[in-house]
């Protein structure tokens, strides 16, 4: 693996925290060279391209992007530098700083999330219902925000980098929920709901909507909740 | 601009320091098991009306309220010109600033975990070396004197106060210096920070010597 490659978007072969950087490379029609890993080819990310990309940026990890000359790493950092690269972070001073803190918001979900996606299947099962119950304590405060905004995305009439994750967050929820044969959580948010369903029918959301990697599983097989696609 | 948070160092020691550096006037309101209600049954519920993920930290400047802590820095970064002076450097500060994050959040995890889990600290000096090396590391490829640059950027004042903490964290355990082992660059950047001219007031003022973490963590890193 050298930068050589072209723009590159490189993750586990999953939807985890790669498939906002995916769906605004498609959303904005922007190619880009998909590198995945699968558990059985983990070597090639942790004896090859790990060890290789550590010289040119010390806090390397997955996801990654590799830009011309530049290597970013750590999530937030590749959403917001695609952000930048195709104008996404917002048009105002006012939505950026909105922007910007959605994409903390949605990172703290996450980290909630992987917290219980990841555990033992025996902690998993013991803490699964406490939580469906605290998880809705993010959904208070997205709905409470879109309420608040007014806006059709967190931080404008269009989407801006946080509604991408903010998206896919929700998205695995709704899928979560099924497989735990639990009501979906998005009918009690109705500005949620229709920011999900708003996003979801965006062409470029469709696009990347038909895409192998959109179908990938949203965890890795280490996970209790590994998230497969219904078939 | 007022910074509202409980009284102890936690989160808003670095936007304490960047405002000090800053020379930003800062009214800070602190919190306590005493007024705690005050803030989760009155100025919460108030502020959310603003800004619906109204929490500790905040920032009020004006007409805005500022919520998550990275956000209040990136904040302060743009308006102190703290975030980077160009592309490359904004990205690195912003790596940085998640990374640190990161360690923060393995941190908090741990000395906010149950006794029988806090036992465990030779895994826990075990783990924490990994973002030792990694800054390490970046410092020795970038050879600035700060993570970004050679003059601090946002990230520096939270990848400060992490190690601060954590040397506070080894003797207290009676541990050695983590820093002192094998990390020279992070030595060195420790020890230079703790020199700057603008943040001595900061030093010497109680903000410094609050407790590190809230009265019910496991390890509440009481000022010696």
């Amino acid at each position: 693996m050298t930068t050589t490659q072209g723009f590159t978007v490189a993750y586990w072969q999953i939807r985890g925290l790669a498939a906002p950087l995916r769906m605004m490379c498609e959303y904005t029609n922007t190619p880009y060279n998909n590198v995945t890993y699968t558990p059985a080819e983990s070597h090639k990310w942790f004896k090859e391209a790990k060890p290789q990309l550590l010289e040119k940026n010390p806090l390397i990890n997955l996801p990654y992007i590799l830009d011309g000359d530049k290597v970013i790493t750590q999530s937030n950092s590749c959403l917001e530098y695609l952000g930048r690269k195709f104008n996404l972070n917002g048009n105002s001073e006012e939505e950026q700083l909105k922007n910007n803190q959605c994409l903390n918001q949605v990172m703290d979900m996450r980290n909630a999330a992987v917290g219980l996606f990841y555990k033992s299947e025996q902690e998993f099962n013991i803490e699964k219902d406490k939580y469906c119950q605290n998880v809705l304590n993010h959904y208070n405060k997205f709905e409470k925000w879109l309420e608040v905004n007014k806006t059709n995305y967190l931080s404008a009439n269009e989407p801006r980098t946080a509604d991408f994750h903010l998206f896919e967050m929700l998205d695995q929820h709704e899928r979560f929920a099924k497989d735990l044969s639990k009501p979906s959580f998005l009918e009690k948010y109705p500005n949620l709901k229709q920011f999900h369903h708003r996003f979801s029918q965006l062409p470029g959301i469709q696009k990347y909507s038909n895409t192998e990697v959109a179908r990938y599983n949203c965890n890795n097989t280490s996970a209790s909740w590994q998230g497969k696609p219904s078939q | 601009m007022v910074l509202g948070y409980w009284k102890i160092r936690g989160l808003a020691a670095a936007i304490r320091m960047v405002c000090a550096y800053g020379k930003i006037e800062l009214r800070e309101v602190y919190y306590t098991t005493d007024t705690q209600n005050d803030w989760f049954s009155t100025e919460k519920p108030k502020m959310e009306e603003q800004n619906a993920f109204a929490n500790l930290p905040y920032l009020l400047d004006g007409e805005t309220t500022i919520s998550q802590s990275n956000s209040c820095l990136w904040y302060l970064g743009k308006k102190l010109n703290l975030n980077g002076d160009n592309d490359e450097e904004y990205f690195k500060n912003n790596q940085c600033l998640n990374q640190v994050y990161d360690w923060r959040n393995q941190a908090v995890q741990y000395w906010y975990s149950p006794p029988e889990k806090f036992e465990a600290k030779d895994k826990y000096f075990q783990d924490v070396l990994t973002h030792y090396n990694k800054f390490e590391s970046w410092l020795k490829l970038h050879k600035t004197n700060y993570l970004s640059a050679n003059e601090p950027k946002t990230a520096d004042f939270h990848v400060w106060e992490m190690l601060d903490q954590h040397e506070r964290f080894a003797k207290d355990c009676s541990r050695p210096s983590i820093l002192d082992s094998k990390f020279p660059l992070l030595k060195q950047y420790y020890l230079h920070f703790r020199q700057l001219p603008t943040l001595q007031t900061y030093f010497s003022s109680p903000a410094f010597s609050f407790d590190i973490n809230y009265i019910f963590a496991s390890w509440v890193g009481k000022s010696s």
